[in-house]
């Protein structure tokens, strides 16, 4: 890995300068539309992006086909069962499917259950060639990018009740169910053994996403997420940044009770949803933990222009640093309406500029696996 | 009375065992089923209720709870039926069309089962010839929907053209939510109201049917 060192690439630079409150030259944005968001518009979007294209600086003329094609079946319509016996179905083309049968919603099965290897397969059963991986980080340090590691959304917490059942793992909890702790070091188990393949390829950043929030609170309490959840992210987010890689967490609804035990866990970078956490009680945390912020999804479908241009810069206002510490994420669902695309991308750019994503996302692509969700 | 009291406090406190013993013990000493209902497993329900909208219960609590209000009541199940007791009121919920996810829906309903309604589930991927279908068979005072898409909550605009197309409107009151779901969207395709969370769709339901509590 080589993040922090001087070969980096303009972009990379200013990223790790925005982690690491190094006064990066600009906040780093980045604008994501989902396969179905691509589907939908298609050549109308390649419009705006194009107008923008310092924001897009990976977009080609043309891309908007092979973008709209859904690179998982996580994403496509039907069915599919994962590397864990999950069955996953899906009825909406680009966005992504949700769990529909357990494997593990009878305890009865675990004693015979044996989880995926990471080494050999990803979470949704596909071959891994982790010495392909590693060459490919050689590639993006080669081109003085950095290079990340992920895990698939979903990886610990939710792993947890894909495998029970949502309303199973709940009442475990609440009952204290003495298997549920064989269960949670099984999922710990696969994740530190994938974030050790990862640290093996020189990634500089891992991506970790994993919903804990609703719209109004957590789903678990504090103390319950503290109780069992806690100690897991302290574990592999602790290897990571033992071998000097960078934690990116990504986290549905509201966490903001939990902030200050992401950052003990090791998380570098937190990626807060604006609606379920309000910036002005996300700014008690600004110069402590860099935040990319996920601006408000549902403004963006509901709203006018001008909500939206006042809600980018009430954000920006609330969170920027003077070192800096932010960055911005603006994820657009096929129901947000070009006209507020477009304004997105006019604020953005007047406030912000590029980010590094495109690595990510280029690794990611070739190895099945697609940021963000809906 | 004492007994009532620790029922709602097993229900509240996740006791099972505890409160289908209580409920034995009420029926043994010939309370009436309606007041074991109201006084014991529903005032511990609200009290989650309370609990779970000022933040000191989460979800394991809240469908631990529910759940043992649903083993207790299985107990006093056959005495209403014999009684032909009627429940607080009837709603008919479901995610919409293109939509699979269920834990929103599913939580709702279990917090409304729990305050005392009667609730008829649909399940996930519901048309909006389903939901016409079921408000003409069954009646319900209540129609729920839920989506967690922004793709698919525009259909719940459907469903209440379709309702009024078929003169059920007025019949029925509609209440939506969902993570995408405001109460801005809400007035704007008709509903008659909107809940971010569960604990406020009981209070919302409540409302709406003008149920007092207790």
């Amino acid at each position: 890995m080589h993040a922090g060192t001087t070969d980096l690439n303009d972009f990379s630079k200013i990223y790790i300068d925005a982690i690491t409150f190094n006064n990066p030259q600009w906040i780093p944005c980045r604008i994501a539309f989902l396969p179905a968001t691509w589907k939908k518009y298609g050549k109308e979007l390649e419009r705006i992006v194009m107008k923008y294209h310092h924001l897009f600086p990976d977009y080609s003329l043309g891309d908007y086909e092979k973008l709209a094609r859904p690179p998982h079946p996580r994403y496509r319509i039907g069915r599919f069962r994962d590397a864990w016996e999950c069955i996953w179905e899906n009825d909406y083309e680009g966005l992504a499917g949700v769990v529909v049968e357990s494997p593990l919603k009878s305890w009865e099965k675990f004693s015979a259950y044996v989880p995926p290897n990471p080494s050999e397969v990803d979470d949704y059963g596909g071959k891994v060639n982790w010495e392909e991986r590693r060459k490919q980080v050689e590639r993006i340090h080669e081109n003085g990018g950095i290079a990340f590691g992920y895990f698939m959304h979903g990886s610990m917490f939710m792993r947890l009740f894909y495998l029970r059942g949502f309303e199973n793992l709940m009442l475990d909890m609440a009952l204290d169910d003495p298997r549920l702790k064989d269960l949670i070091s099984m999922v710990l188990d696969y994740n530190m053994k994938l974030a050790e393949l990862w640290v093996n390829t020189g990634v500089d950043i891992v991506w970790f996403g994993d919903d804990l929030g609703t719209q109004r609170s957590l789903m678990i309490s504090p103390d319950m997420f503290r109780k069992y959840i806690k100690s897991c992210y302290e574990k592999i987010f602790g290897f990571l940044k033992e071998h000097g890689v960078y934690v990116y967490m990504h986290s549905d609804g509201r966490i903001v009770e939990i902030m200050e035990d992401l950052m003990e866990c090791g998380v570098d970078v937190v990626n807060p949803q604006i609606g379920p956490n309000k910036p002005q009680e996300l700014a008690k945390y600004k110069g402590k933990v860099c935040m990319d912020v996920d601006l408000d999804r549902q403004l963006f479908s509901l709203g006018k222009p001008l909500e939206v241009e006042e809600h980018i810069i009430e954000c920006i206002s609330a969170l920027r640093h003077e070192r800096g510490g932010l960055m911005i994420y603006a994820e657009c669902e096929p129901e947000t309406p070009l006209y507020n695309i477009e304004t997105i991308c006019a604020t953005l750019s007047e406030i912000c500029g590029p980010t590094v994503m495109q690595d990510f996302v280029q690794l990611q692509k070739s190895c099945g696996e697609v940021p963000g969700h809906a | 009375m004492h007994e009532l009291h620790l029922l709602s406090q097993a229900v509240l406190e996740g006791k099972e065992d505890e409160a289908r013993s209580l409920v034995q013990n009420l029926l043994a000493m010939n309370v009436n089923p309606s007041r074991i209902l109201n006084e014991g497993l529903i005032k511990g329900m609200d009290i989650v209720g309370e609990k779970f909208r000022a933040g000191e219960y989460y979800l394991p609590e809240v469908l631990l709870a529910s759940k043992v209000m649903h083993s207790a009541f299985d107990i006093l199940k056959s005495r209403f039926v014999d009684a032909g007791i009627r429940t607080r009121g009837k709603v008919v919920m479901g995610t919409v069309k293109g939509d699979l996810h269920d834990i929103g829906k599913n939580i709702v309903i279990a917090m409304l089962e729990g305050a005392g309604f009667d609730v008829v589930d649909l399940g996930v991927d519901v048309d909006s010839r389903t939901f016409v279908e079921n408000v003409q068979e069954i009646e319900p005072h209540v129609l729920g929907m839920s989506a967690l898409l922004t793709t698919t909550m525009p259909y719940m605009k459907e469903v209440i053209e379709e309702l009024e197309r078929e003169g059920l409107r007025k019949r029925v009151k509609v209440i939506v939510g969902g993570a995408p779901v405001n109460e801005r969207f809400a007035m704007e395709i008709g509903a008659d109201g909107y809940a971010e969370d569960a604990g406020e769709a009981v209070q919302l339901v409540r409302k709406l049917l003008d149920v007092k509590v207790g």
